[in-house]
């Protein structure tokens, strides 16, 4: 039941983010909500695991915290390149 | 006893990273720019992070687990204020100003 | 029963949001960021819906590889999409498209029941799955027999991005400056 609540929490929080996602000025608040919604994310899913009852599904968690810091990086590095790769 | 106490500091230090996070999110909607949010979004990523895996490596007890949510716990620690030093840097280099206090001195 | 109807209910509806956002932004660097959450939700929808290895596959392909497929390709674009003007009067075409859908719903009538365990589709190979996966591989969960063992090739693809991006991390966190820059700071403070 507590594990519910969390969740529940955790969309409440997510859907704050997505209007800064949706609504940000800039490009980096943009990206900064993306980033920021991977991580609220990765939590989720480690949560529901254990709402579950079924923890070890967190493999998943681990794969995501890889790929999203690789993704908000490689867009960063487009943005300031303006192309990714070496040349 | 003992599982008892585990049981409720588990339950309190998850309330606490929601609590954390909450405040990070709402940080992250209604301060004015993105030098400032970036304080915000550091907030969800270390201390509302840690305290929720904190509070599942309680409830899990001593696994495999446990391991897995201690690693995930140590790259977010170490990969987000990366991206937030990244994101300010590129705001920086780009253009964008932190706003100014009340006495027009950009900080 | 009915608290996953409201988290599913929840994410769908996330999904629809950022759905009419992407079509709705003009700048494609957006479309790209709303993208990526969109494929994070989904997977978070798969997991709910105990489909593991596909939320798997969609984190690793979906989140991962085909955002950073997309920017690489729009380092090759313009930055702003070029609006067309497009003839709204155009009867033929959309007499065309009415059309092919009507006959594609009529036929969507003889398609089997979702879910019925009478479908042909559970008729063929998935008894033999059911029934043969522990005896032939040892592994509890069926879906993670068939997508690991039987499939094995094809999951290939989805390990190797992984396994990429674990080295990436890895070679972007490693310091190879450190050293050079520790030098440098001492032949300043010597030099004051």
């Amino acid at each position: 039941m507590m594990f519910l609540a969390i969740l529940f929490a955790f969309s409440v929080c997510f859907l704050l983010i997505l209007i800064r996602l949706i609504a940000g000025k800039t490009t980096y608040d943009r990206i900064l909500a993306a980033n920021s919604i991977g991580t609220i994310v990765v939590l989720a899913i480690s949560i529901h695991g254990f709402y579950m009852g079924r923890p070890e599904f967190i493999d998943i968690s681990i794969v995501y915290a890889l790929i999203n810091f690789i993704g908000t990086v490689a867009v960063l590095k487009l943005f300031d390149k303006g192309k990714l790769g070496d040349k | 006893m003992i599982d008892s106490i585990i049981n409720y500091s588990s339950i309190a230090s998850l309330i606490l990273g929601i609590l954390f996070i909450l405040i990070g999110s709402i940080g992250i909607l209604r301060l004015p720019d993105v030098f400032s949010r970036i304080h915000a979004s550091g907030m969800i990523d270390t201390a509302g992070t840690a305290f929720i895996i904190l509070g599942m490596c309680l409830q899990s007890g001593i696994s495999l687990i446990t391991a897995k949510l201690i690693f995930i716990g140590i790259f977010i620690f170490f990969t987000s204020p990366i991206t937030g030093h990244v994101t300010a840097n590129l705001a920086r280099k780009k253009g964008l100003k932190p706003i100014s206090n009340n006495k027009g001195e950009t900080l | 029963m009915i608290t996953e109807i409201i988290i599913n209910a929840f994410l769908v509806s996330f999904m629809l949001v950022i759905a009419l956002f992407i079509v709705n932004t003009r700048k494609v660097i957006f479309t790209i960021l709303l993208a990526g959450t969109y494929s994070l939700v989904a997977a978070l929808m798969f997991v709910s819906l105990d489909a593991v290895d596909v939320a798997f596959t969609e984190a690793s392909v979906g989140a991962g590889i085909s955002t950073i497929l997309f920017l690489a390709a729009l380092s090759f674009l313009p930055k702003e999409e070029v609006q067309e003007s497009f003839n709204k009067n155009n009867i033929f075409a959309l007499s065309i498209c009415l059309l092919i859908g009507g006959l594609l719903i009529w036929a969507s009538y003889d398609l089997p029941m979702v879910g019925n365990e009478n479908n042909p589709v559970h008729q063929h190979l998935v008894s033999d799955f059911i029934e043969g996966s522990k005896n032939h591989i040892g592994i509890p969960n069926v879906v993670t027999a068939i997508l690991a063992s039987y499939r094995g090739y094809d999951t290939f693809g989805e390990t190797i991005v992984i396994y990429t991006a674990g080295l990436a991390v890895f070679i972007l966190l490693y310091n190879r400056t450190l050293k050079e820059t520790n030098k440098s700071v001492k032949n300043e403070i010597s030099k004051k």
